[in-house]
C-alpha cells in the first residue's frame, strides 16, 4: 500500500481545486488523483485505521472480488458529496437520489476499469479512508470549503449507522474532533467524549470504513470495530478517573492499576466501616438524640421528599470548634461512660492498620481532613 | 454536560448516599443481638456497617446499573459475606495471543466489581467506571461521617466526663 500511495503523491504533486457544481467524469478523475496526493504519512494512519496488520491489508487490496464490489459504494459516495454541500449548512440530511447514485456508480465502475493495476487496487480500498482525508484536508489547507467534512460524516450511504446521525452541533463537534485528529496526524480518534451523541458520531468514520471494506466482513468486523471503540473509550474514562494513571502507558499497566485502585476503595470501605464499629456504641446515643432533635428543619428546608432527618449537616456544625487531636489521647486514657475500651483499642489498631494495608492516598487523605477539622 | 448539573447531581448523591446509610445502620441497630465477646462483637458491628455502606450506595445508585443490583441482591441473600457462596460458573473468553495479557487483566478485574462474572469486556469496563466514581464518594463520606461522629462523641463524653467530675 506505501509504495503505490508515495507513487501517486508524485503523480500529481499539487492539489487541484475541485468543481463540486459539476459532475462530470473528469471531476471523479481529480478527485482520485486527489486521493492519491494524500501525503506518506497518511498512508500509515490509514493501516492504523484500518486496525489491520499491512500483510492483511494488502491481500485485501489485491484480491479482485473485494475491489469491484466497493467500488459501487466508494463511487456512490460521490453524489453525495457533491449534493451536500448546500444543504449541509443548514444540518438537513438529505438523501440523494438513486438516479444519481447510479450514475455515479456507472462513471466510477468506467473509470476504474480505465486505469489498471494498482490504482484500481488502491481505490476501493482506501477509498473511504482517502475520501475522508482529502475531504477533511481540504477545509484545513484552504479554509474555503469549512463544511465539507460534515456531508461525510453524516453521509446517508453508510446504512443504518447514520440514522443516529442528526443535529448540527453533533457534526460540528465531531469535525473538530477530526480536526485535532488530523493535526495529531495519526487516525486515533480522542476518545474522551463526555456525551453519547458525540461518542456515536465518532464512531461513524470507522464505520465507513468497514462498510467500504467489502461485503463479508461486513457485519463482523463492523460490530468489533464497535466494540474496540467503545473499550478504548472506556479505558480512557478509567486513565482519568484513577489518580497517577495518566503517565502509565500500556493497557495491561493502566488495568493494573485499576484493579489496586478498586481495590484499595473496598479496603478503605472496609476500614471505615470498622472505625465506625468503634465509635458505633456511641452513635445510637447520638443518632437517637440527634434524630429526635431536629426532625423538623433540615428536612422542611432541604429536603421535602425525604423520609428520615438528615443529621448529616448538623453533625458538622456541632464540632466546629473543637479539634479532633486530643481525643485519641483523651478516649485512650480515659474510657468512656459505657465503659467501651476495647472499641477505642479497636480504633487505634485499625489506625495503625490502615497505613500497613493501604497507600498513601488513605492517610493522606485522613490527615487532610484532620487538618481541615482543625482549621 | 453542564458543570452545574453535575456538581448538582454528585451533591445530592452524596446526600443521598449518607442519609441512606445511617438509615442503615439503624435499621440493623434495631435488630442488633448483643454477643458474649467483645472482640465477636465488634466484628460483628463493623460487618453491619459495611454491608450497609454497600447497600446505601446501590440503592443511592439504583437499578440502572449492574453492579448495584447485583450487591442489592447478594445483600437481599446474604451472600456478600460468606466465603463459600455459590458461583457462577463463567465462561472464560479465550482471546488472540498479542490480546491475551490485556484479556486476563480484565478477567481479574471482573472479580472486584460486582455483578462483573456475566459481563462482556466492554460492559464491564463501564461498570467499572461508574462503581469506581461511586466507590470513591462512598469513601469520602464514610470519612467524613468517621471524623463527625468521633468528634461528635468527643464532645458528649467530654461533657459526661465534666459532668461526673
Amino acid at each position: 500500500m506505501l509504495p503505490v500511495e508515495k507513487s501517486g503523491a508524485r503523480s500529481s504533486p499539487e492539489r487541484p481545486e475541485p468543481d463540486y457544481t459539476a459532475l462530470d467524469s473528469l471531476q471523479f478523475r481529480e478527485e482520485i488523483q486527489q486521493l492519491m496526493s494524500v501525503p506518506p504519512e497518511n498512508a500509515s494512519s490509514f493501516t492504523a485505521l484500518l486496525e489491520l496488520p499491512p500483510t492483511q491489508a494488502m491481500a485485501l487490496l489485491h484480491s479482485p472480488g473485494t475491489g469491484e464490489s466497493s467500488a459501487v459504494p466508494a463511487s456512490s459516495k460521490k453524489p453525495v458529496i457533491e449534493d451536500g454541500i448546500k444543504p449541509y449548512p443548514h444540518g438537513n440530511l438529505t438523501l440523494p437520489t438513486t438516479t444519481t447514485l447510479i450514475e455515479g456508480a456507472a462513471r466510477f465502475s468506467v473509470f476504474a476499469r480505465e486505469n489498471h493495476t494498482p490504482e484500481l487496487s488502491c481505490v476501493p480500498s482506501n477509498s473511504s479512508a482517502n475520501l475522508e482525508k482529502a475531504v477533511k484536508n481540504e477545509p484545513a489547507d484552504t479554509e474555503s470549503y469549512p463544511n465539507l467534512s460534515q456531508p461525510l460524516v453524516s453521509e446517508p450511504t453508510v446504512g443504518n449507522k447514520s440514522q443516529k446521525q442528526s443535529p448540527n452541533q453533533t457534526q460540528r463537534s465531531v469535525k473538530r474532533k477530526e480536526r485535532e485528529k488530523k493535526g495529531k496526524g495519526c487516525a486515533k480518534k480522542s476518545k474522551s467524549a463526555a456525551n453519547e451523541g458525540s461518542d456515536d458520531a465518532e464512531k461513524l468514520p470507522y464505520v465507513h470504513v468497514r462498510a467500504r471494506r467489502g461485503q463479508a466482513t461486513d457485519s463482523h468486523s463492523l460490530a468489533e470495530r464497535a466494540r474496540r471503540e467503545k473499550i478504548n473509550a472506556r479505558m480512557k474514562l478509567l486513565q482519568e478517573l484513577v489518580p497517577g494513571c495518566n503517565k502509565i502507558s500500556g493497557t495491561a499497566l493502566v488495568l493494573d492499576e485499576i484493579i489496586n485502585h478498586v481495590q484499595s476503595l473496598q479496603h478503605q470501605v472496609e476500614f471505615l466501616s470498622m472505625k465506625l464499629a468503634a465509635v458505633n456504641p456511641r452513635i445510637d446515643f447520638n443518632l437517637d438524640s440527634i434524630l429526635t432533635a431536629e426532625s423538623g428543619s433540615v428536612m422542611d428546608n432541604n429536603f421535602p421528599n425525604m423520609v428520615m432527618p438528615l443529621m448529616w449537616p448538623e453533625v458538622q456544625v456541632n464540632e466546629n470548634g473543637l479539634q479532633s487531636q486530643p481525643q485519641w489521647h483523651f478516649d485512650a486514657i480515659h474510657p468512656p461512660v459505657w465503659g467501651r475500651e476495647e472499641d477505642s483499642h479497636n480504633f487505634i489498631n485499625s489506625e495503625n492498620s490502615l497505613l500497613t494495608y493501604d497507600s498513601s492516598a488513605n492517610s493522606a487523605s485522613l490527615h487532610s481532613n484532620h487538618l481541615k477539622m482543625e482549621l | 454536560m453542564n458543570p452545574k448539573v453535575v456538581s448538582k447531581t454528585k451533591n445530592s448523591t452524596k446526600i443521598m448516599f449518607a442519609r441512606l446509610f445511617l438509615q442503615s445502620i439503624m435499621t440493623m441497630k434495631k435488630t442488633n443481638v448483643r454477643t458474649n465477646s467483645d472482640h465477636e462483637e465488634s466484628r460483628r458491628r463493623s460487618l453491619i456497617i459495611d454491608t450497609a455502606a454497600y447497600l446505601s450506595m446501590a440503592r443511592v445508585v439504583g437499578w440502572k446499573r449492574t453492579w448495584s443490583r447485583s450487591i442489592i441482591f447478594k445483600i437481599r441473600n446474604r451472600a456478600i459475606r460468606k466465603k463459600g457462596s455459590v458461583k457462577k460458573k463463567r465462561r472464560r473468553r479465550v482471546g488472540r495471543i498479542h490480546q491475551k495479557n490485556r484479556l486476563f487483566k480484565i478477567e481479574k478485574l471482573r472479580k472486584p466489581v460486582p455483578g462483573g462474572e456475566a459481563m462482556d469486556v466492554c460492559g464491564l469496563l463501564d461498570e467499572t467506571v461508574h462503581y469506581t466514581k461511586s466507590l470513591s464518594t462512598q469513601v469520602k463520606e464514610m470519612q467524613t461521617i468517621a471524623n463527625n461522629l468521633s468528634k461528635y462523641t468527643y464532645n458528649t463524653s467530654m461533657l459526661s466526663f465534666l459532668s461526673i467530675i
